[in-house]
């Protein structure tokens, strides 16, 4: 796509000298401790060389890369099959965009240098009863002073027991509309009443926590924005990581293809089965055109315009091939139903076809459900009516 | 195509040409035939030299312009008639062979008399098993040659100890052809029977590795334009559904707003945006010669062949009652898709023939050291 060779290459001879060898083999099935470690590591070799914040302002170390720049980190992430930043995702992206949007230079200066020393951050918006419908949420937080005292619970929150800080929306308003009556707050997660809980997921993994907060201070100076303007602050937050992400994960799921071919018994192009091959190629034919279509998203997003619709189609699609792909490895590779370790941090084309499709279900669910993004592209893209709740 | 490279200036502006065949088109929506006058029309605004290098007296514009057009007439359900003489042509002109030498003879005067409206020539895609050569004769049938009984010339491929193209006019002695009606309105089957046809050396247009190149071209192109058709036709009776299902009211509401429609017209749209994506992949790699071209565009046949194949079926449901109608065009875009996907063998057929260039590639992400 973007054909700034001598850029790509330097990425590249980087990468190759310094993606940890063996990385997959060590991770998979490996203990949190050792998971941590290397996440740890990981991040302070990808700061110091500058590709860890390729996004972030020019005045920081490695940052004002131009987009073309960033989406060649990403491509070439994928192409050496580097280890992902899962652990640093959110400090990098979410709280980094989202403080420098919103931050008081205090908030700024206080951060920011610690994110690129590690500090690690995690995101509390989601609630028990509030997933799609998130503006209904109910974690209150009432002010005493120069404090909130925040009460509630929190839910989804990406390795957020090992978070030092969270980015925090609750509800200061009941009175008007929902949305109007919320407010982002910043959370020292070692403050007292706040205690967090891993989440055990279906595959035994445990990516997200829980965050049960009681009777939680926390200091008005750690408010970002105004009380009350904390929805349009979350859209920052949401929207942060603009299609990056996606990009990365879609030239992953295209450099993996082999791993169906090898799951069918076959590495040398040939597929004895004809239901197989044929699928492997429906599966193959909508990697591509998720990849072309990716691409076209990127180019909007160089020329400023409004990728909204377009990263629904491209989420809702990558949702849709990966589950293929993994189904479709799960049904070829004979043991896949037999129990294995699965690799840390290792994506969602680990070849453990049996964890693959179970993790899997992350894409459908998790930052928008399918539904939620059916919603937008019947509504936004379609122009078709909303459908309105009628209480009886 | 790519050494007949157009300065920049030169370029048509794509959403201009898109406007103009839209508004020229309208008038024949649906109606599946091409009466006289509009083929005259097609050859007026000199759409036939859209993508012909500019030595054949074409413009030498991109494949994309003529992507445009293809989905367009996809839109309107034109007949076959556009494609099939614009591939045509572009074979007889050598341009896959990046020829810049003005075509002469025999057949640089079928190409003048086409782009004159004088003549049509049609390509026709034969298997070795469809005609055999033998002592200078050929015998055989094709079958399934879409529009062939219309054309002037058919553009004849075949094995005599390597890959020949020639070009024989309909009236060629030993040449015969037959309608075959099929449900699709908007297009003419045809099957082609050679009996001892006897070609003369001006017959023959390319033969060994320039036929060989001249075929793969062509073959991406039948691909895409058909990726085209598919798209444009797609588009316009997806388009029409959504404005119906804004005016049909039921139980007090237009069925638009049903969440259960909603979500089937946004799975609808999400493929058709992704499938229309990988074809302008497609066109760019068949443009710039890039990479293995014809795969991407077997790859973005087999897509938006069945996107379209998706899209009309669920137009019909979605319509209820009149979409089953004979009178509501949905049946006509329906039928339309269903012979798309069966041209020139069945999607499987063509899914094996894909699988073995996909998965080369594909193997090559494999880590030679595994880590």
């Amino acid at each position: 796509m973007t054909s700034d060779m001598s850029f790509r290459n330097h990425v590249r001879d980087w990468l190759h000298g310094h993606v940890p060898a063996g990385w997959r083999e060590s991770m998979t099935a490996a203990t949190t401790e050792a998971f941590i470690a290397q996440q740890r590591e990981w991040m302070k070799t990808l700061v110091g060389a500058g590709f860890a914040t390729s996004h972030w302002g020019r005045e920081w170390p490695g940052g004002g890369r131009p987009l073309a720049e960033q989406i060649i980190i990403a491509e070439e992430m994928a192409r050496a099959d580097a280890p992902r930043l899962l652990l640093y995702f959110i400090s990098l992206y979410h709280a980094a965009l989202t403080l420098m949007e919103w931050g008081t230079e205090e908030q700024k200066s206080r951060h920011l240098p610690a994110i690129l020393q590690g500090e690690i951050w995690c995101q509390g918006f989601s609630e028990p009863n509030a997933g799609s419908d998130l503006a209904s949420l109910r974690t209150r937080a009432e002010r005493h002073g120069d404090n909130y005292i925040v009460n509630g619970q929190k839910i989804w929150s990406t390795l957020g027991q090992y978070a030092d800080y969270c980015l925090l929306l609750v509800r200061t308003d009941s009175a008007g509309p929902k949305q109007a009556g919320i407010t982002y707050l910043l959370m020292d997660t070692r403050s007292e009443g706040v205690v967090r809980r891993p989440l055990k997921q279906m595959t035994g993994d445990e990516e997200f926590a829980e965050i049960f907060l009681q009777d939680v201070k926390i200091p008005v100076g750690n408010r970002l924005g105004e009380e009350n303007a904390g929805w349009r602050i979350a859209q920052t937050t949401l929207t942060s990581e603009r299609g990056l992400t996606i990009l990365e994960l879609c030239e992953r799921l295209y450099c993996a293809r082999w791993r169906l071919l090898a799951a069918m018994g076959e590495n040398d192009g040939i597929v004895q089965d004809d239901q197989f091959r044929r699928e492997a190629v429906d599966v193959f034919v909508r990697i591509d055109a998720l990849r072309a279509l990716v691409g076209e998203m990127m180019i909007k997003l160089m020329a400023g315009k409004d990728i909204a619709g377009a990263a629904s189609f491209v989420k809702l699609l990558y949702a849709r091939v990966l589950r293929k792909f993994a189904a479709l490895g799960e049904r070829a590779g004979g043991s896949a139903h037999l129990l294995s370790g699965f690799t840390l941090g290792g994506g969602y084309e680990t070849g453990n076809w049996a964890f693959d499709f179970m993790n899997s279900y992350q894409w459908t669910i998790a930052g928008g459900s399918n539904e939620v993004q059916r919603n937008i592209v019947a509504e936004r893209v379609l122009g078709m009516p909303r459908e309105k709740w009628q209480p009886t | 195509m790519a050494t007949d490279v157009t300065p920049i200036q030169d370029l048509l502006d794509l959403g201009d040409l898109r406007d103009s065949a839209s508004r020229v088109l309208a008038h024949a929506r649906g109606r599946g035939t091409a009466p006289r006058e509009s083929w005259n029309t097609v050859v007026e605004l000199g759409w036939l030299g859209v993508g012909l290098p500019q030595v054949s007296g074409g413009l030498g514009q991109p494949f994309a312009a003529l992507a445009t057009l293809y989905q367009e007439f996809g839109r309107v359900l034109a007949p076959h008639d556009f494609m099939a003489v614009s591939i045509c042509l572009g074979a007889l002109a050598g341009a896959a062979l990046g020829s810049n030498a003005e075509p002469s003879g025999p057949v640089g005067k079928v190409i003048q008399q086409t782009l004159a409206g004088a003549a049509k020539p049609m390509y026709t895609t034969s298997s070795t098993r469809d005609v055999k050569s033998a002592a200078g004769r050929l015998r055989g049938r094709i079958r399934n040659v879409l529009g062939a009984g219309d054309a002037s010339h058919l553009l004849l491929s075949f094995d005599d100890s390597g890959p020949v193209v020639a070009l024989v006019a309909l009236e060629h002695p030993g040449l015969s052809f037959s309608l075959r009606p099929t449900w699709d309105l908007t297009r003419r089957l045809f099957d082609v029977v050679l009996e001892d046809v006897v070609l003369q050396p001006e017959n023959i247009v390319f033969e060994g590795a320039a036929a060989a190149a001249v075929l793969k071209s062509m073959g991406a192109q039948i691909d895409l334009a058909l990726g085209c058709d598919a798209v444009g036709g797609a588009e316009a009776i997806f388009g029409e559904t959504l404005a119906y299902m804004q005016t049909r009211r039921q139980f007090g509401r237009p069925i638009a707003s049903f969440q259960a429609l909603k979500h089937r017209c946004a799975d609808l749209a999400t493929e058709m945006c992704g499938s229309r994506a990988l074809l302008m992949a497609g066109c760019e790699a068949l443009t710039c010669l890039k990479g293995d071209y014809v795969s991407v565009a077997a790859c973005a046949r087999l897509y938006t062949s069945e996107v379209y194949r998706k899209v009309t079926e669920e137009a019909v449901q979605l319509h209820g009652g009149v979409g089953f109608t004979w009178e509501h065009s949905c049946h006509r875009f329906l039928k339309r898709a269903r012979l798309n996907d069966a041209i020139g063998g069945t999607p499987e057929e063509r899914k094996d023939a894909l699988a073995p260039a996909l998965f080369q590639e594909a193997s090559r992400g494999r880590p030679i050291v595994s880590r």
